[in-house]
């Protein structure tokens, strides 16, 4: 078959071109969707990674927070209570 | 249709129909699609060519929004994957909509998962906020979103901070980081009623409440907020959560206490004080202004979704054409209606208004295997919110109803400023779970009147083992059943907590009663006995 030339040919590549990457693009998409391999994935290797690593992970003592309002980091809080109640 | 100049053999003939239209109902074996224990598809459900095509691009979508999260700060984002637990649910969240969505075809699966999509895009949009203002992850450092940014508890609606217009946005405390964990990906939650259990709270209280005063014990809220807006709704388990939070928050807090019980009319002028106490306590706070034009404005949009949303129930109510499931009627009712007014629900609504009106005209039954019309009463399993979906699929039991969805049905009237506290005041105190299972006898017992209104032949009772205004009327519930002669199946969960009763547990139930009460063979032998303790 001769091969076209100009920008008719020119469009006609590109276009062939598009629809080739839209159908591979479409096709290993649609394997991830039908095979569920997001969820798998997911749950087997990122998952118990993630959960590893909160359950490593050092927490604020809250407990140790008094109970008033306002009361505390005083000095990073920039509202306070404009009735004047329960200041420390 | 021209036929074939030769005969198909039988075999090929009925795959090429299944690839082309899915298996038929009555068919389908979805349970052998679930691997073993841990509840993933060996591969998703073939649905027929253009439906699963369609549910292949609302994939696409939801993994575009996901996209759009990961793009709107990468680094805030990864860090609040490392700093917060509850973040890691959100990578199980396309395959929430997947199950939610089991066995739908046509006008069903397209109405259905469009409201999944429209809660998964909000969701996001939430979390993009928050994750822009929040100080955890910025080492402390509090930016001009944190200053515009409102945070208040998931129970007080949104439309109430409608009037700001120069906040950024309003985000409800514990829907993204609580509310919505067991929904998606149910372990995680249980971390958070450990965390609270171990520093002294017994361990049956409702689990909701356990496990938002888990994320402080966990300091594991975001914090994008100067001040915060808390209340006593649902029930007084939040009384005790917000004591917690302002502990924890350490900033000022404005509590919002709602009459329980709300028919008394000198109860009006209290809630719609509370209000006003409440935009006042934000004006002073945060220096923003309430402007009641813009108020009205948007909730006039609200007031829209409401007629729609009554539109829905009566289509429910009096034809077989309304093409929304049960799980996701309950889901997107609860999820809206707390957030408030954004153009994705506007959007959505569109979207099924089409469907619906399609299949009313061209009288298509989207539920096509439906035997029982069923509602369902009491707080629903959030670990197992698509259980509707299971019902219909292994039994034909289509939800046509549920009690949560019931709640918060008013429309503004914006005529006169009057009206309008008088309108807000009862839709606050109509809000989830309070209009009913916390309103009085006379409020849960509006169960007899929707199941006649909704045409309903059963009722799924959810027996809420946590929950104890539920179960001090459990016996009174048993006699009336027995009295009216109305079949009830008693589904027992707890809540946000599957280990007190697992998911193959409430199937049970059902089963149980679907064999010996009524005598009936399931649509779907698959689904009656699987094993999904370590799934999602």
């Amino acid at each position: 078959m001769e091969k076209k030339t100009g920008a008719a040919g020119k469009v006609f590549e590109v276009l062939w071109w598009t629809l080739q990457t839209a159908v591979a693009v479409y096709a290993v998409l649609f394997a991830i969707f039908y095979f569920d391999l997001d969820s798998k994935i997911i749950y087997r290797r990122i998952l118990p990674k993630l959960n590893a690593h909160y359950d490593n992970m050092r927490h604020r003592d809250i407990t140790k927070n008094p109970y008033a309002q306002n009361v505390g980091p005083a000095a990073r809080n920039p509202w306070p209570d404009p009735l004047g109640r329960h200041e420390p | 249709m021209r036929k074939l100049p030769f005969k198909l053999p039988e075999g090929l003939k009925k795959k090429a129909k299944e690839f082309w239209y899915g298996k038929p109902d009555g068919e389908r074996r979805l349970g052998e699609l679930y691997e073993d224990k841990t509840g993933l598809y060996k591969h998703r459900e073939w649905r027929g060519f253009a439906d699963t095509n369609y549910a292949f691009w609302v994939w696409l979508r939801a993994v575009g929004v996901a996209g759009k999260l990961a793009a709107s700060g990468p680094l805030p984002v990864a860090r609040a994957l490392m700093r917060y637990r509850w973040m890691s649910t959100y990578l199980t969240g396309i395959a929430w909509i997947d199950r939610g969505n089991e066995g739908l075809r046509g006008e069903a699966l397209r109405a259905s998962m469009e409201h999944f999509y429209a809660m998964f895009y909000d969701s996001v949009r939430q979390l993009i906020t928050q994750f822009q203002a929040d100080s955890h992850l910025r080492f402390g450092v509090r930016n001009r979103a944190w200053y515009k940014t409102l945070d208040h508890d998931e129970t007080i609606p949104g439309h109430l901070f409608y009037g700001f217009p120069e906040m950024k946005d309003d985000i409800l405390a514990q829907l993204t980081t609580c509310f919505l964990n067991p929904h998606v990906c149910r372990p995680t939650i249980t971390h958070y009623i450990d965390a609270v259990e171990s520093i002294g709270l017994p361990a049956d209280p409702c689990p909701l409440c356990a496990s938002e005063a888990g994320l402080c014990v966990l300091d594991d809220y975001p914090d994008f907020s100067p001040v915060f807006l808390t209340t006593n709704q649902a029930c007084d388990g939040s009384v005790g959560t917000s004591i917690i939070q302002d502990m924890y928050w350490n900033k000022p807090l404005y509590a919002m206490p709602q009459p329980m019980r709300f028919d008394d009319p000198d109860v009006q002028k209290f809630c719609i004080d509370e209000i006003k106490g409440a935009w006042k306590f934000i004006e002073d706070e945060t220096g923003m202004k309430f402007d009641l034009e813009t108020f009205k404005k948007k909730m006039a949009g609200y007031n829209q979704l409401t007629r729609f949303e009554r539109e829905k129930w009566d289509v429910a109510a009096n034809t077989p054409y309304n093409p929304v499931s049960g799980t996701a009627q309950a889901l997107y009712r609860i999820f809206y209606s707390e957030v408030g007014e954004r153009k994705i629900w506007h959007r959505t609504d569109a979207k099924v208004k089409k469907l619906m009106d399609r299949c009313i005209e061209k009288q298509i039954r989207p539920f096509p295997m439906t035997r029982h019309r069923a509602l369902v009463w009491s707080c629903a399993p959030l670990y197992y919110s698509y259980f509707p979906t299971w019902l219909y699929n292994c039994w034909g039991i289509q939800v046509v109803m549920n009690m949560d969805s019931l709640m918060s049905d008013r429309v503004v009237r914006l005529d006169n400023e009057d009206d309008m506290m008088d309108d807000l005041a009862h839709l606050f105190e109509w809000g989830p779970m309070r209009r009913m299972a916390v309103g009085g006898q006379q409020h849960i017992f509006e169960i007899w009147e929707n199941y006649e209104k909704f045409h309903c032949d059963l009722v799924i009772m959810f027996d809420q083992v946590a929950c104890k205004g539920m179960d001090g009327i459990h016996g009174v519930f048993e006699d009336e059943f027995r009295r009216r002669n109305i079949p009830a199946i008693w589904v027992p969960h707890e809540l946000m907590d599957h280990r007190t009763v697992e998911r193959a547990e409430m199937r049970r139930a059902v089963n149980d009663y679907m064999t010996t009460v009524m005598q009936e063979e399931p649509i779907d032998p698959s689904l009656v006995e699987f094993d999904d303790s370590m799934g999602w």
